[in-house]
């Protein structure tokens, strides 16, 4: 066997992967190559000092220093986590306002509710006036109505159906009277 | 208790389970800081930080490999890491020796005893002085006793290049020793 030969062996023996017979063979050949069995020599004592070589104990209070630092860690991080959730809800409101008041002011939404209540300033007729005076009797009558108390309970209840049907119908009537008179002003418009 | 049940508790934030595994690993740990960089103040550095890097990654393992060797790895790089800033800081080393402790004489005799001792400071020099990549070989298989396979996990590379840089690592540290002989003989030392 030549000495390539053994090399290869003698890292199989640091390996602990020899055979029998391969550690035979290897032997064999130590025994006669002066050189080789110098190289294993010296290889097998600094391997197996490094092998014996004690591990050394960490110093004392290691696990506290390293548990007192994840949890300053951890305090670190829910204070950074308690911050962005102010800073959120800060933003929230402030940003929920401001698209408030820009929705209010840059949407048609306000000039359509605008537009309506010029309809009904320009509503002031006589039929106007009478109708909503007269759904404002009906309004007033019924809270006193409500607030006679509970004696009278089934009196009122009787009375309440065919009244909130009274009101139905008039609200109808009236919706009815509005379209008509916007019908008719519109179509005096165009008169015009 | 079962360690897949501790690291689960320790995954879901549980202190006293990372406790339990921070006693378990943390001999192997700040011993492979002091191999890597032989200096007792900053392996103990490391080591803290590399603990503090596996409680944060706790979530990321996902048992592929095997915990220690997880555990090894995080260390490895915390220690590669370091010794890349401490190379670019260029802080000079504090020499380290385990003969201030470290070592324990097994054998009786004085005369063999010293023998041992001079022997294992020799070799410590000797791994010392090897190029990083090939030390780490000597150290996860020879002091660590680590396998082929865990070593592969923790490194990355495949099997066949673990076992030639192991091969390449001891003949690198027997010429280291056979040439300090030599310079023995020749009556100068290059300690």
């Amino acid at each position: 066997m030549d000495c390539r030969a053994t090399y290869e062996l003698i890292m199989k023996y640091f390996d602990r992967d020899l055979s029998k017979e391969q550690e035979v063979k290897l032997y064999k050949h130590l025994d006669t190559c002066d050189s080789c069995s110098a190289e294993f020599r010296v290889l097998k004592d600094a391997l197996s000092a490094v092998e014996e070589s004690e591990m050394e104990d960490p110093p004392s209070g290691f696990e506290e220093r390293v548990l007192s630092s994840i949890r300053e860690n951890n305090r670190e991080k829910e204070k950074i986590k308690i911050f962005i959730l102010r800073l959120l809800i800060l933003s929230t409101i402030v940003v929920g306002w401001i698209g408030l008041a820009a929705f209010i002011l840059y949407t048609p939404v306000i000039d359509t509710i605008f537009a309506s209540l010029d309809v009904f300033d320009s509503m002031a007729s006589d039929a106007f006036i009478f109708l909503s005076k007269l759904w404002y009797a009906g309004l007033i009558l019924s809270v006193r109505i409500f607030s006679l108390g509970r004696t009278i309970e089934v009196v009122i209840r009787a009375f309440i159906e065919s009244y909130s049907v009274f009101m139905l119908i008039l609200m109808i009537f009236m919706s009815a009277l509005l379209k008509l008179y916007g019908y008719l002003s519109k179509t005096a418009g165009n008169g015009r | 208790m079962d360690e897949g049940l501790i690291i689960k508790r320790a995954q879901e934030g549980d202190l006293d389970a990372f406790e339990e595994i921070i006693g378990r690993y943390k001999k192997s740990v700040y011993n492979l800081c002091l191999r890597m960089l032989y200096n007792r103040n900053e392996a103990e550095d490391v080591a803290q930080e590399a603990f503090i890097k596996i409680y944060k990654g706790l979530r990321s393992y996902n048992g592929k490999s095997k915990f220690s060797t997880w555990v090894l790895k995080i260390t490895s790089n915390a220690c590669i890491d370091f010794m890349r800033k401490r190379k670019m800081n260029t802080v000079p080393i504090e020499d380290y020796r385990t003969s201030d402790g470290g070592i324990e004489d097994t054998s009786n005799s004085p005369e063999s005893s010293y023998m041992a001792y001079e022997l294992k400071k020799e070799v410590e020099v000797a791994v010392k002085s090897l190029p990083e990549k090939y030390r780490m070989m000597i150290i996860y298989y020879h002091f660590m006793n680590l396998s082929y396979k865990e070593i592969s996990d923790i490194l990355n590379e495949p099997m066949t290049i673990v076992k030639n840089r192991l091969y390449r690592a001891r003949l690198m540290l027997r010429n280291k020793l056979m040439d300090r002989e030599k310079g023995y003989n020749g009556l100068q030392s290059n300690i």
